[in-house]
């Protein structure tokens, strides 16, 4: 088992998915397991208690975030931080995306925007390339185009901001991109011009 | 004829916006002021009397409706209630997982539960906000209907699922109940313009409902890095500090009164640099069964005033009890340091300042720690002076 998929209301996976037979497809991909209902609540109390054994071969972990507690997520984390496993956590209740790549790759989602037509192709990207794949795709078509665009914006925002907390604020923003964009140059505002080839590039390339 | 330092303290007792615990201190100093004065004579005897009963006419003991009783386990029950099946998760998450057929089946629902009520007796800032943002807190509306004040210390949004006038169960009624195709959520709902706070509310426009209902679930609950992006905003304010351990704060989330909780943070800071020498602040938590510690240490600060262990609560300063207050029934609140008591001999120790049975006491917005703490020894290392809040998960 490669992907561990921890969904405990299928309905709301058949609602949200764009074609009927989606849901089925997921499940056909033999690297991936994804546990019926009852199952599944088990393996979430088991997490929950500390006391689940993920298999020592998983890349991916997706999970229902709703459905853990403190306590779990926690067990998760360890795990993906001790094994490089990359996490994804959706819910209905998940207002703002975000996306850490420091430890381990990890993507905090909305429901309807985790289950959307680009699950499937991410799902067989990330197979057919050996877990290679970023988290990213899931959110974005092209979010390479989509990060370096708003690091752009940041260094604009940053020439008009004059309050010291949203300076910070920004500065880590554009900390962030950095590491996740990773050009051999730090994007900045003395750097804006090598930015604008990049993005042109990008565009071209697309 | 001109004012003396004692007319100035008169006036400023005189103050009614004072509160009791800045009253109190006004006093302490105003002993250190008797006692480098020369001139103390009769007159001077019965000024601080008549100045005494000041005090005593104000320190009114709290009527049995402004007893508050400490009860983290229940407040953390009830707020993880908003991410359970129950109506009151359907005031926080989007209904494209459940049908109600009317929005008023929906709210007949949300007041079949009355478990919110019993916030009252633990913590006030708490109750008033769920009572706010979900039932009907009677605020006084002004002449075009809108409130006069809005949320706890948050007082630019002015709306809930009920308050004002139903407003937006009338735009439910109208846009949700009737129609069949094109039915609209309660979350869609833009805001009145006279509703919508003029700047960013948690560096977001708050415009629509969903809005209102994004920044609401910040108060009640450390989620999508929030509690490690307001310590990293704290950060950038104490730059001569350093602050150790944050970024596993990263992915820790935990239902309880937030707002409650950075009070308590922002206070604890400000104790810290009081001692500007030991620059090192270690953040850190740990995960014991159902429970969550949250330590803050200063490392290598270690308290110079002594600990009376025949009256501890003498340790508790302004600082320390405005902690306390700030988390009352969110978490139990002790520090553990080596304490220096009053034969001068060295405890390794934990004092704990709020835990099960402690009461508090409610007058106007402050609050009391009415109980006596307890120290207990530790036979481990301490590093320094840390602040301890154990949440019960």
């Amino acid at each position: 088992m490669k992907i561990l998929f921890l969904e405990d209301r299928p309905d709301r996976q058949l609602n949200h998915l764009p074609h009927k037979e989606d849901a089925k497809e997921i499940e056909s991909f033999p690297a991936l397991f994804m546990p019926k209902s009852d199952e599944c609540k088990t393996i979430f109390k088991q997490i929950n208690d500390g006391e689940y054994s993920f298999d020592n071969d998983l890349k991916i972990i997706i999970a229902h975030k709703s459905s853990l507690d403190t306590k779990g997520l926690e067990h998760i984390n360890r795990f993906c931080k001790a094994n490089m496993v990359k996490l994804i956590c959706f819910s209905g209740g998940i207002s703002q995306i975000t996306y850490n790549n420091e430890e381990y790759e990890f993507l905090n989602i909305n429901s309807a925007e985790f289950y959307t037509e680009r699950l499937i192709p991410f799902i067989k990207h990330s197979i057919n390339n050996n877990f290679e794949t970023t988290l990213l795709e899931i959110v974005y078509k092209d979010w390479k185009l989509s990060y370096m665009c708003l690091a752009r914006q940041i260094i604009e925002n940053l020439k008009l901001e004059t309050n010291d907390s949203a300076r910070n604020e920004f500065e880590v923003k554009l900390e962030k991109i950095n590491s996740i964009l990773k050009f051999g140059f730090t994007v900045n505002s003395e750097t804006i011009q090598e930015l604008n080839k990049e993005i042109t590039k990008r565009i071209l390339l697309v | 004829m001109t004012k003396d330092k004692y007319d100035f303290i008169e006036e400023l007792l005189e103050n009614k916006s004072l509160s009791q615990s800045q009253r109190e201190k006004v006093l302490c100093l105003l002993k250190e002021e008797i006692k480098k004065d020369v001139s103390f004579g009769k007159k001077l005897e019965e000024r601080i009397e008549k100045l005494e009963n000041t005090i005593v006419v104000d320190n009114k003991i709290p009527d049995k409706k402004n007893i508050i009783l400490h009860n983290p386990r229940f407040v953390s029950k009830y707020l993880k209630k908003f991410k359970e099946n129950t109506a009151l998760k359907w005031t926080t998450h989007v209904w494209d997982e459940k049908k109600y057929e009317t929005i008023n089946s929906f709210i007949e629902e949300l007041n079949g539960d009355k478990d919110y009520k019993e916030i009252f007796n633990y913590n006030r800032d708490l109750y008033n906000l769920v009572n706010y943002f979900i039932y009907n807190p009677q605020k006084e509306l002004d002449q075009n209907g809108i409130p006069k004040f809005g949320w706890p210390n948050l007082n630019e949004i002015k709306i809930g699922w009920q308050f004002p006038n139903n407003l937006l169960i009338s735009w439910c009624k109208e846009y949700y109940d009737k129609l069949a195709d094109e039915k609209k959520y309660p979350f869609q709902f833009v805001l009145p313009k006279e509703f919508q706070p003029q700047r960013p509310v948690k560096g977001k426009m708050v415009t629509t409902f969903e809005n209102v209902v994004d920044v609401f679930k910040t108060e009640i609950q450390f989620r999508d890095n929030y509690l490690y992006k307001e310590i990293r905003r704290r950060k950038s304010k104490m730059a001569d500090f350093e602050f150790v351990g944050i970024e596993q704060f990263e992915k820790l989330d935990f239902y309880t009164y937030t707002n409650g909780f950075l009070s308590a943070v922002d206070v604890v800071l400000e104790e810290i640099k009081k001692n500007e020498t030991e620059k090192k602040i270690l953040f850190s938590y740990e995960l014991i069964n159902d429970e969550l510690y949250l330590d803050i240490t200063q490392l290598n600060s270690f308290p110079s005033r002594k600990i009376y262990t025949n009256n501890l609560s003498q340790f508790l300063g302004g600082g320390l009890s405005s902690i306390a207050a700030s988390v009352f029934s969110l978490c139990d609140f002790s520090i553990i340091s080596v304490f220096t008591d009053q034969n001068n001999n060295k405890i390794n120790g934990e004092l704990f300042i709020t835990f099960e049975g402690t009461t508090g006491s409610v007058l106007k917005k402050e609050t009391t720690i009415e109980s006596t703490p307890w120290l207990e020894k530790r036979s481990s290392e301490i590093e320094g002076f840390t602040y301890r809040f154990k949440f019960y998960l």
